[in-house]
Parts: structure tokens; sequence; C-alpha cells
């Protein structure tokens, strides 16, 4: 398909000087390899040839044509050998001959350095040309003069051509075998050859190239730029503009030079190299949404130990020490060190009360003998409510409101729905005001800022260290109802012995769900993947 | 978190009244904290949220709930006040063993197929749950009309009774049957420590069954057709014994047996005394104050209103001077007035109640921990690393073989895989674990972690620490050493590095962070041997550091 000249003269326009330059150059008809546009640019480099020929190709001014196979010389092991010593033998014999009258053939061969196998063989061919001729005592001297004349032409052409391919090959340039005189090709073609028992003293090596030729948008295009060279600035083209300018420089915008210039225009739709880009983890940035709600919310963000006793673990939120959730089947031990020293004995003394027989709290305690060392073993920290009760001991503000997100540990197989240790966001809100109604608008309150949704319904929940206790449930609109979290009001069997004489809710939101979501991942273990694809694969989405 | 099974026909008789009057099968169920989890042809499988009511874990139990909160149906337990006819005798030689039994009777009620179904998982259920893998209690059932009485529990030495056990062909010796029986091989562990173990005979010396281990075949199986049953529970917790004969007899009862009382009769004293019938009412009467009730739920209720509540749910209520309530005998869960002003709430519905708004004024704050972490990662992010977050539980090769380290840091006692084994104290190896994982990823890599680790001391220690990885095919000590000195520039901190040796790393190319004169961290190029325990073919580098 064509191209409006319009169209065309925007294409050349946003061309790089070296491509504009090759456009103009290139042959209408023929098509050129590589190193027949290097030429035609007068570069050195063949790089900046192909570099410009991929440029008119992906603007379509210029497509691949078949191959080229070109046939290119370079000097064997023997024409090496010649270069290195002073030329062919036969004219250094000559030379010798004409300077000393004769010599035996066992002199020539001391003077060329030459062994008898290859001596002889030269030596025969120059006596059937009549260059040479023997006498007794197998000395050797010059024959008619005629022949060797036309010898000693011959010979100094293929010393010529000897010095030529060498020169060439040994600046890295090739010599092309159609670029020489027929004289010099059958010289070439000859001495290619092994030359009897001798070897060969240039090779021919065909090389099979890419070949490249305009398009018809290419030919259109062709003069639309006229170019002199690459540094001059007046150009004269059809529009009559000057080169316009490449990169800008700080020479440019010291000298000015950029004054009554033009700039050449990009192509700007053309895809960039990639750029990695620092990220934050997105399941960190699901986090610091929530964290971000709570804290325009009014919670101040608690921190908390990973390794904790049983006692702020468990005791002291009043589940009895032969609760189930408690078993090693439920929660991980530490194996060293197994106890702590450093508990604070006087709560000690009032939890294990109140487990015996409520203490003063109004309650009948679970009626069973309180382990006071059981209550210092180190356990990984199962849940968040942990630092809830720390903070209840620790003289709160009160109204208060808190939260943390705490890495917590369960017993549990490992699998696409547990991981070995996960995130668990809880906190509490202490006020003397607060009562179930609170409980149910708190937990409305998050349903609506953190998970987008003002349809929620409530029910009986059960933990161990609140009555009542309530679970909210959201209308999603693609899972339908999901469990959003639960709260409740803390037992007085938990508040009183830390201290807190008023009411404290505790909350608890379960949202690796809806990080899954938010994240587009099956496996809640892709949370923590090792795997970097698949964390650059994540993105985080609101949802 | 108990899972029971349920007939399907059973529960829907009762749940499709319900459901006529608008309240769907799931909110019924969630009045109970229970949830259908899965089903098939024949069960549902329901999740009972609440460990502290074992009442709610058989199929009865939850009916007879929802009917109260639901239909406004009471239910009688008249046995209560009768007293026993039948009797068992405790001799002093189960005191040391498993000293606590009880025990009653089941008539007028023809067990069929569906109801002794039923009353097999309601055994199991409550064995497993209350009674701790039958540590704690142990649930026996029989045919009833064999029986002599009154029935004695004493202990006898291991070759002194033979019987055939449930199960078997074969009489054997006590001893036997622990060594053979399979429910033996599965709970003789709860007697290894005796040299005498528990048994249960009738009147003329028949044995019934050895506890907690299996019945005997002759005088301890039920069949379908019979309508005379004995039940008995053996165990260390005397109320946890009785919670479960009272659970059983409030649930045959709701499927219209008549129960009679079975009166324990010990040698020795027990928190119970010397002798106390079975089912027993052991709750305590609760003052319940309205005043309290409507402070807590926020709401204006009357004192009748919350009587009738408490009715329905089968409290036993007093109305004299202000109100007095005794939780139902089947429950154990009411320790606080607290505990029952939920019930309530659950009777008027959860949904029926207005949500309020916290109205006090708090300052919402982040950590002073996290506002440090928040600020290193919006450094390292700005120069170009990408965040990982991983697991803190690890293993013993990633944390330390891979890494030539030797051991240090926190194990876990309990291990449920050896993958996750171990807690993370330092961070380079999560983060040499993702290049290891991540070869086919364009390089170059420049990857973070801010974390908590667990330094193993006599009070583990939790902190938070900074890892810095970039690999490429080019990158040396110097490349990781300027994010270093960029990153510490940005945070003030002037810092020098001391010449020290470290197995993860080159020697010569290895440093101790210092700040202040104190280590604060490590900084260095990663040992080839330590890439190739990883299998990584691209050099890397990395520094660690402790967050002030």
């Amino acid at each position: 398909m064509s191209s409006s000249e319009g169209e065309l003269r925007t294409v050349v326009e946003r061309l790089s000087p070296v491509a504009r330059r090759l456009l103009n150059a290139m042959p209408l008809g023929t098509p050129c390899n590589a190193s027949q546009l290097q030429k035609l640019l007068g570069e050195k480099n063949a790089a900046k040839a192909v570099g410009a020929v991929g440029w008119l190709i992906a603007n379509g001014l210029a497509q691949e044509a078949g191959e080229t196979r070109t046939s290119y010389v370079s000097l064997a092991d023997k024409g090496l050998a010649f270069v290195n010593s002073g030329g062919l033998p036969e004219g250094i014999i000559v030379g010798l001959l004409k300077r000393g009258k004769s010599l035996t053939v066992q002199e020539l061969g001391k003077e060329l350095s030459l062994p008898k196998e290859e001596l002889n063989p030269i030596l025969g061919t120059m006596k059937k040309e009549g260059v040479i001729a023997f006498e007794s005592g197998a000395r050797v001297v010059l024959g008619e003069q005629a022949a060797v004349k036309k010898a000693e032409e011959r010979y100094a052409k293929i010393n010529d051509l000897l010095v030529l391919v060498s020169s060439k090959v040994s600046s890295d340039e090739k010599v092309d075998l159609q670029s020489l005189s027929d004289e010099q090709k059958k010289i070439i073609e000859e001495m290619s050859r092994k030359r009897g028992k001798g070897k060969a003293v240039f090779r021919i090596a065909i090389e099979v190239e890419k070949a490249y030729a305009l398009t018809s948008d290419g030919e259109d295009a062709r003069g639309m730029y006229e170019v002199y060279d690459d540094t001059s600035t007046r150009i004269i083209g059809e529009i009559g503009s000057a080169e316009p300018i490449g990169s800008l420089t700080p020479e440019i915008l010291e000298k000015e030079l950029w004054r009554g210039q033009t700039f050449r225009k990009y192509d700007i739709e053309t895809q960039p190299p990639k750029l990695t880009c620092g990220r934050k983890h997105p399941y960190g940035l699901f986090l610091d949404f929530v964290r971000k709600k709570l804290i325009a919310m009014g919670f101040e963000e608690m921190e908390g130990r990973l390794v904790e006793t049983e006692f702020w673990n468990s005791d002291a939120l009043f589940m009895p020490q032969d609760h189930p959730a408690r078993e090693v089947h439920d929660v991980y031990m530490i194996k060293e060190p197994k106890y702590s020293k450093e508990l604070p004995q006087t709560l000690v003394k009032r939890v294990a009360e109140t487990h015996r027989s409520g203490w003063k709290t109004g309650s009948a305690g679970w009626g069973y003998e309180f382990d006071e060392h059981r209550t210092a073993r180190f356990v990984l920290r199962s849940q968040g409510t942990a630092n809830s009760a720390r903070m209840l001991a620790s003289a709160p503000k009160v109204p208060g409101k808190y939260f943390a997100i705490a890495r917590c540990f369960r017993y549990d197989q490992v699998d696409s729905t547990h991981a070995p240790d996960f995130y668990q966001i809880e906190g509490i809100v202490i006020s003397p005001k607060i009562n179930f109604r609170h409980l149910l608008g708190l937990l409305k309150l998050f349903a609506i800022e953190i998970a987008g949704s003002g349809e929620v319904k409530f029910a009986p929940s059960y933990f161990p260290f609140t009555e009542p206790s309530v679970e909210i449930h959201f209308k999603h609109p693609n899972l339908g109802w999901v469990e959003l979290g639960g709260a409740g009001i803390f037992r007085k069997e938990v508040t009183l012995p830390l201290g807190i004489d008023i009411p404290v809710i505790a909350w608890g939101l379960g949202l690796d769900r809806m990080a899954m979501v938010a994240l587009s991942i099956n496996d809640i273990r892709d949370l923590f993947t090792s795997d970097l694809r698949k964390i650059l694969q994540m993105k985080f989405r609101k949802v | 978190m108990p899972t029971i099974e349920v007939k399907k026909a059973y529960l829907d008789k009762y749940l499709k009244p319900i459901e006529e009057t608008g309240v769907g099968v799931e909110e019924t169920l969630s009045s109970v904290k229970a949830e259908i989890k899965d089903e098939d042809t024949d069960y549902y499988k329901i999740d009972v949220a609440d460990t502290n009511r074992p009442d709610l874990f058989t199929a009865e139990g939850i009916v007879k709930e929802l009917q109260g909160i639901f239909r406004k149906e009471k239910f009688d337990y008249d046995f209560l006040n009768q007293k026993p006819s039948y009797s068992i005798e405790v001799l002093p030689s189960v005191r040391e063993i498993r000293p606590y039994i009880g025990a009653l009777l089941v008539k007028g009620l023809t067990v069929d197929e569906d109801s002794l179904d039923s009353l097999i998982k309601m055994q199991e259920k409550l064995c497993e749950t209350l009674g701790r893998k039958r540590s704690r209690v142990a649930i026996g059932i029989y045919e009833g009309s064999s029986i002599k009485f009154p029935v004695r529990y004493g202990a006898f030495e291991p070759k002194s009774y033979r019987f055939v056990p449930l199960g078997f062909n074969e009489e054997m010796d006590l001893g036997d049957i622990l060594k053979r029986h399979p429910k033996g091989i599965e709970y003789g562990h709860l007697l290894k420590d005796f040299t005498k173990y528990p048994l249960l005979l009738d009147a003329k010396g028949e044995v019934l069954s050895l506890p907690p281990i299996i019945n005997s075949k002759k005088m301890g199986e039920v069949r379908p057709g019979s309508n005379y049953l004995f039940v008995e529970a053996t165990g260390l917790d005397q109320r946890a014994v009785i919670l479960a004969l009272n659970i059983i007899s409030s649930c045959l009862s709701f499927r219209g047996a008549v129960i009679e009382r079975c009166e324990s009769q010990y040698t020795y004293s027990t928190p119970l005394g010397r002798r106390h019938p079975v089912p027993l009412q052991m709750n305590k009467e609760i003052k319940v104050d309205t005043a309290e009730v409507q402070r807590v739920l926020g709401t204006e209720i009357s004192q009748e209103e919350i009587s009738a509540v408490f009715t329905r749910l089968g409290y036993e209520v007093q109305e004299s001077d202000g109100l007095e309530v005794v939780a139902p005998y089947y429950r154990s869960d009411c320790m606080h007035q607290y505990d029952i002003i939920e019930d309530i709430a659950i009777v008027k519905g959860y949904n029926s109640f207005a949500p309020l708004p916290l109205t006090e004024f708090t300052i919402g704050s982040l950590s002073k921990e996290q506002e440090e972490m928040d600020n290193i990662r919006d450094i390292l992010v700005g120069i170009g690393f990408q965040e990982i977050i991983s697991n803190i539980l690890t293993s013993w090769a990633d944390l330390y073989e891979r890494m030539r380290k030797e051991p240090e840091a926190v194990e876990v006692e309990n291990v449920m895989t050896e993958s996750y084994s171990v807690l993370r104290n330092w961070l380079i190896p999560s983060l040499v674990k993702v290049e290891s994982n991540s070869s086919q990823i364009e390089y170059p890599h420049r990857i973070f972690e801010v974390g908590e680790v667990i330094l193993k001391q006599d009070e583990p220690k939790t902190e938070i620490h900074l890892a810095c990885l970039i690999s490429d095919s080019e990158i040396n000590f110097t490349d990781v050493h300027r994010i270093l000195e960029s990153l510490m520039e940005t945070l003030a901190l002037p810092y020098k590095l001391h010449d020290a040796r470290h197995r993860s790393f080159i020697e010569g190319r290895f440093g101790k962070v210092m700040v202040n004169g104190k280590e604060i961290g490590i900084i260095g190029e990663l040992h080839p041997e330590v890439l190739h325990n990883w299998s990584i073919k691209m050099p890397a580098s990395a520094f660690e550091i402790t967050l002030p």
C-alpha cells in the first residue's frame, strides 16, 4: 500500500540523518547487502548501515530483498608467507640471478630459505617457461631476455595483488572479487588452487548476506530531502529547509546553534526500552490502605512480640488452660528457651484467681487449678488479641482506640487457604459509654470504610474472651455475602484483672480473602511468595 | 471448632416451619452460631462455633435451641425433680484412676436406625470434645433390660476378669484388650500408669465395660428396636461427666424418651458430696439486673420481656425480688450475668438493633516502628528497589545450611513441616531465596524487605530489620555499598564499616556496619558457595541492618 506524499514527507522528516542519507544513496532496483550499504554511506562501521536500513524498514521505505552471494578474497598461509619474505620466490630468483649471473641450486635454496621439495617445482616451471636455464655443475642462469621480461611483469602484478589483499585484510576490510580487474581475477582464481605439489596462495570465500532494496514508498521518498553530507548544516531540500537538529546538546545550547533551525520530529509511538521501577509489595500496599483507614477513624497503632507467653496469648484472655484451641495441635511451642522469667506476678496471681473462681469479677470462673508454671511457657503468638491484652495492662488512654496488624502463627497444614504465618488485624475501643449497639456501629463503619459496602448483616458469634460477640457480613458485588470480621465486649474476667473497669470492645478483621481479591490471587501462600514474577504481576486494586 | 453431622431429614423437619416465617436457613442456624459447611445425600456437616456450648454439638441440641428462639416452645425436664430409682456403687479402688461416674436410664423410646445413628454420633462427638478424646470423659451406652442393679464401678487386676469385647468373638483379659483390641491400642495410654483397670459390673457380676476403652459384647451392644438403654459416663472431671449425661438426657428427652435418674454412690468424698443423682442441675442462680441489661444492649427492654426470653430458652426464672434465673441444666457456659445478656440479643435478633456510631474523639497514629519502616520503604522504592514480604517461619536449610552459617535461631518444638520450623533471625536468606526463584526475571534485581525477626535470648526479642540485595552480571561490593551509603545519608546516620568475616560472604568483601561504635548490621558480596547452594548463577551483594 503506498502512502500519500504528505505522509511520506512526515516519515522522511522523522528519519535520522544517516537513514535519510542512505535512502538517497540506495540504488533503484538493485538489492544491496550490509557492506555495500556501508560503502554507499561511506561509513567505517557496518553496524551503522544496518541500523540505518533498519529504520528505513521500520518506516516502510525499505524491505529485505533476498540474499547476495559475495566472493571475498584473502591470503592463504602460503600467500602470507610470501608477503612476509619479500614477494613471490620466482621474482626474487630473477632478481638474484640478475645481480649474480649464476648460482647453484643449493645456493638458491639457502638464499630463499626454501627446502628442496619446494624449490625444485618452482625452478622446473621457470625452466619450462624459458625464464631460467641450467648449466653444468647445477648452476642456474637467466634464460632468453624476452621471456624474462614477460615473466617479470607478471611477477610484479602478483606481488602488487599480494600487497593489496594483505593490506586490506589487515585493516579489516573485505576484498570483493568482483571489484578486481579481469586480469587480477584470473590470477587469483589460478593461484587459489594448489600449484602442483605447492599450496594455494589466495583463498576465496563465498558469503551469503541479507540484501535490502527500497520499497515503492522508498523510491517515491528518495530525493524529498537532498543531502550533501553529515556535517554540513545547510542542505538543499525540496521544501528548502535546513537539516533539522537531532539530539539537543550542551554545545548547541551554549553556542545557540539552534537559532533559526528546526528540530527533527521523532516517532513518539516507538516502544521505548523497559525500565524496572521500585515498588512497594502489593500486599504491603493493601495493608497500608487498611492502616490509613484505621488511623483516619482515630485508631492508634500498637506493636507486639512474635514470641509470646501463654499468659498474654491466652490466659489473660480468660481462655481456660485446657481449651481445645490451646493444644499443641493449634499453637506452636518454642523449643528453647521454654519459659519466661519476666511475667508481671501481680497480674498472674489475679488471672490465676479469675480462672479458678472468678476473683472480683462476679464470675464463677472456670473452677480448675490454674497452672502458674505453664502460663510462662513461650509460644508463637497465635492471635493479635495478645497485643490488646498487653495494651490494657499498660495504662491505655480513656477513651482510647487501638489497632495492630500483627503477624500470627497457627499450627495448620499449609495449603492454598492456610499460611504458616499471616497478618491479623485487630484492636480495641476503651470507653465508659459503649454498648452492644456501638459494637454493631463500629463493625458497620469498617464495612463502609474498608470493604466499601454499606449493605451488612450481623450474626451471633463466639470468641472465648468476649460476651456478647457478633460477626459482620457485607455484600460484595461479585462474591456475595462475605464475612468481614467480628467483635465483642471483653469479658470482665479479661478486663478487671488487667486493671480496666470500663467496657472494652475487642474487634478483629479477617481481611485475607479481601486481600486475595484485591490482588487477584487464589492461593494464600502467594501473599508471601518468593517468586519475583508473581510479585511483579500482582497489582493492588481497591475492592 | 467442632463439625457435626446431622441427618438432613431430621433438621429440615424443624427448619421448614421457621423458613415459612421468612427466616432463611443460614440466618436461623447463625442464631446458634452454626453454619452448614457441606452436605451429602443424607447429612449436613455443620460447624458449631461456640466451643463452650457442647449441648449444641448434637442434632437434637441445635433443634431444641432453635425451637426456643423461633417457636417460643418451652420444654420441661421434670425428671430433674424425681428421686433416683437406680444406683451405682463406686469402690475406693477407682479413686486414683478414674474417680467419677454418672449414669441414667432411657425408657419409652424405641430406638430406630436414625435415632441410634444420632445417639452414637452424639456419644462420639461429646467424648472427643467435652471429653478431650475420652481422657476427661468417656461415655458408654448399653441395652438396659439385662442389667441388674445396683451396678458397681471399681478397679481390678488385669487378669482378674475376662470378657468378650465389642467387635470380637473371643474372651480376653483386661491386659489383652489393651494390647490387642483396636480401641485398646487407641486409648490404652489413658491407663498406662496404672496396675489396675476400671471395670463396670452389674449386680450379678457381669462385666458391662472396661472404661474408657470398650464395652462387653454381651451387655453393651445396642440394636435398633431396643426401648430401654443404660447410659454411663466416667472421667477425671466430675462436672464434665455429669454435663455429658445432662446433654444426652436433654436430647433423648427431646426425642420423647422418659429419663430415669441413677444415683452415684461414692465410698469417698467428691466436690459434689458422697452421693448425687444424674442428670443433675449444677447451675447457680444468676441475678439479672434489668438496668444493666439495658445498659449493655443499649436499648429499652422490660423485665417481663427479659423473663419471657429466658423462659423460652429453658432457663428457670424467678421474679420475686428482681429477676433471678438459672441456666438450663445442659449448659455450662453461664458464668456471669453478661453470658446470658447475649441470649436476650440473640432472641431479639441482632439485626433488630440499630447500630450506633462511636462518638468520642480520639487521635489516630502510626506506631513509631511502622513510621520508621514506612520511611525506609519510601527511600528504597525511590532508589528503585522492589519490596518483598516473606514468611517469618522458615527452615534450617534456608536460614543456615545454604547460608553456611551456624544455627542460632528460635526453633518450634511441635514441628508441622520442616519448611516452617524455625523463626528467621535475619532477612538476607529470604531475599536470597527470592533470587533463587527468580532467575528468569530480567536483571538487574534490586530487592528489599523490612520486617520482624526473632533473636534467641532468655526472653526472645522481636526486632525490625532491613535487608537489601542487588544482583546482576556485574555487581560487586561497591554497588551495594553505594546503596547503604545513600540510605544512611538520607537517614542522617553517620556509619563506618569494620573488616570482619562471615561465612555467607567473600572474605575481604564483607564488613560490619557500625554506628556510634555499635554494630547495627552487615554488608558484603555473597559467597559463590552460598549462591551455588541456592542454584543462583548471578553475582549478588547484600546488606542488613537493625532499625533503631
